[in-house]
């Protein structure tokens, strides 16, 4: 990617003046309430840009596009179960958490249950939210490292050192005023981006235009029903029953359950700005995802008029052209030019004909496209199993380097720099959250629960920022571990995400909603329903979504039948 | 405010989401059929 002094000059002053801003605010009284909850002060605006800067990481928004680009805008669909979720947690969580004054979810679990179920549930999240959190820094500088040619080691400490400058000196509060600004400057320059999309498109050319070039060739599939030929395809990952019910469940269960998420909520000043904080979130999100998804459309159809690379991760390439499959690799590259130059005439017939209204002739061109788009698909899958060949081990997914080409090709000088910025300003936005999470995890379910020794405020206060020291290097070396053992790890640490959200929504809501479970009954159900889910991961009978569905269902089911079965001394702690 | 009325408050809001979701879904069904 061509970046030049321009770009280094927005990209350096887009990020110190982040930090210079989060530690300007980070002014706090210097106990854990003020560190870890910004002593529980703050509106509902600064609550709802945490919550979503929070789940925005850098890779949503590079994702986002790309997924559209080559799977259709019907990833939207997974966030049609999250205003529901969030009109549950205002119901039911929000009111607890708030009159029971907590610092994590998870001290909840103790009064309700007992304390085995509260260790139990705090070191799941320590687990899985500590790994995904070094594979949230790896993941944006591997790109970086892949596109721009930086080293990917300083690209790690850079994108995971900076952050920890404001979120060890200022915690919550410090990461809940830079993610009000890191929100403006990312949605600014995607609007940007957006405009310099259809402004780059050939003369003539419009939006109505794109949304036809991108519906034709079935990118705009916003609604699907996952049904086939043979019924409803449980595997299908992005359907509206998926959306709905899956992603309800996905979606109660990170923002009822997740310290991260949880920990931005507890900083309202009370249950009023929490609850407005999180139903804004349920009213905002479908739309702003489904702009997002929307650029990436406007991406497809401008490489519908001019060369779009069979392959976008420039780095895997040029591995290639080195190997014996260099040859391969260049047949199959004219052969995708070959097929461009027919999708280029099929455009701008369709354009031609949405103008007169010809409907025939837009049905003949809609056929045409749905035919080239097929075959140009069959040309990208065989060139990923050259790259595979000739790359043992490689990560054949280009969908991340989509946008980001892109953005490379057609953005002017300056913009670009915002761009690379925008993917440090998201990674930080969810990476800081993540460490203050973690932080007070650890003091308030682990340090101040299991150490015998009385601390004072200052005392607290400065193991607090230790804590959160300790959580960003130790995501860092993650990070590291994660270049030197490849996809392994990151698909680890997402399969591991998967398998424990259910289950700790499940003892959640047994906790809210089924009074007469008690404490070993709902221990044994974790138990036994983490092994459900391990199984049904295990036959891959379906998709991830429905896993938090299963894991919930199970600890509420076997909870139920525990507390029938066991001697009602055993099921009270 | 008595807590009747704030209930109530709560509970208009819980409406309006779940029926500007409704409506975003008949939009996006209307929007695909439209541009496919």
């Amino acid at each position: 990617m061509n970046f030049q002094i321009a770009d280094w000059i927005v990209l350096c002053v887009t990020l110190l003046g982040v930090i210079a801003f989060g530690v300007y605010k980070s002014r706090t009284s210097k106990n854990l309430e003020g560190y870890f909850l910004s002593n529980r002060q703050m509106p509902w605006y600064l609550v709802l840009l945490g919550i979503m800067g929070t789940q925005a990481s850098a890779i949503t928004f590079l994702t986002a596009p790309g997924q559209a680009y080559t799977d259709g805008m019907r990833f939207v669909q997974y966030y049609f179960g999250l205003p529901l979720a969030m009109i549950v947690i205002c119901i039911s969580f929000v009111p607890i958490f708030q009159k029971l004054k907590v610092y994590t979810a998870y001290e909840y679990l103790e009064n309700r249950f007992d304390l085995k179920t509260r260790t139990l549930t705090s070191f799941l999240f320590l687990l899985s939210r500590g790994l995904s959190t070094g594979i949230s820094i790896f993941a944006p500088s591997l790109i970086l490292h892949s596109m721009m040619g930086w080293d990917i080691y300083v690209t790690n400490i850079v994108m995971g050192g900076l952050l920890i400058i404001y979120t060890v000196t200022g915690g919550a509060k410090a990461v809940a005023y830079t993610q009000q600004l890191q929100f403006i400057i990312i949605y600014a320059a995607m609007f940007l981006a957006a405009w310099y999309a259809l402004d780059a498109l050939p003369d003539g050319v419009g939006f109505t235009d794109v949304l036809h070039i991108a519906g034709k060739s079935g990118k705009l599939n916003v609604i699907t029903t996952g049904t086939t030929e043979n019924g409803f395809d449980w595997n299908d990952r992005y359907n509206i029953w998926s959306g709905v019910i899956g992603g309800f469940f996905l979606a109660l269960s990170y923002f009822g359950t997740d310290q991260s998420q949880v920990g931005r909520y507890l900083t309202a000043k009370n249950t009023r700005e929490s609850r407005l904080g999180l139903l804004l979130n349920g009213l905002v999100k479908v739309p702003l995802q489904f702009g997002i998804l929307l650029i990436g459309c406007l991406v497809f159809a401008f490489y519908c008029f001019f060369q779009a690379p069979v392959f976008f991760n420039k780095a895997q390439e040029s591995i290639v052209l080195k190997s014996n499959y260099a040859g391969a690799y260049s047949a199959a590259e004219s052969e995708y030019a070959l097929l461009q130059k027919s999708k280029l005439k099929t455009v701008q017939e369709l354009t031609v004909a949405v103008k007169e209204d010809n409907e025939q002739q837009i049905n003949q061109q809609r056929a045409n496209l749905q035919q080239l788009e097929n075959e140009s698909n069959a040309i990208r899958k065989k060139v990923k199993d050259i790259v595979k060949k000739a790359n043992p081990g490689s990560d054949v997914n280009d969908t991340n380097y989509i946008f980001l080409h892109f953005v490379g090709e057609v953005l002017p000088k300056g913009l670009v720099g915002l761009i690379i910025a925008i993917i440090f300003l998201a990674a930080w936005g969810s990476i800081a959250a993540a460490l203050n999470s973690l932080a007070s995890c650890t003091m308030i379910d682990f340090h101040k629960k299991f150490s015998k020794k009385a601390l004072t405020e200052a005392q607290e206060y400065k193991w607090g920022k230790l804590y959160t020291f300790f959580w960003g290097v130790f995501c860092i070396v993650i990070a590291f571990f994660a270049y030197n053992l490849g996809n392994s790890l990151i698909e680890a640490v997402n399969v591991l995400g998967s398998w424990f959200y259910g289950t700790i929504l499940g003892i959640f809501l047994v906790a809210f909603y089924i009074k007469h479970i008690k404490g070993n009954a709902v221990f044994y159900a974790a138990i036994v329903a983490e092994i459900i889910v391990i199984s049904v991961y295990k036959m891959e009978i379906m998709s991830f979504l429905w896993l938090n569905l299963i894991g919930a269902v199970a600890v509420i089911l076997f909870g139920l039948l525990f507390q029938l079965l066991l001697p009602v001394k055993a099921t009270k702690s | 405010m008595s807590n009747n009325q704030e209930h109530s408050n709560w509970n208009n809001w819980y409406i309006a989401v779940a029926v500007v979701l409704v409506v975003l879904i008949i939009l996006f069904y209307f929007f695909t059929q439209h541009f496919a």
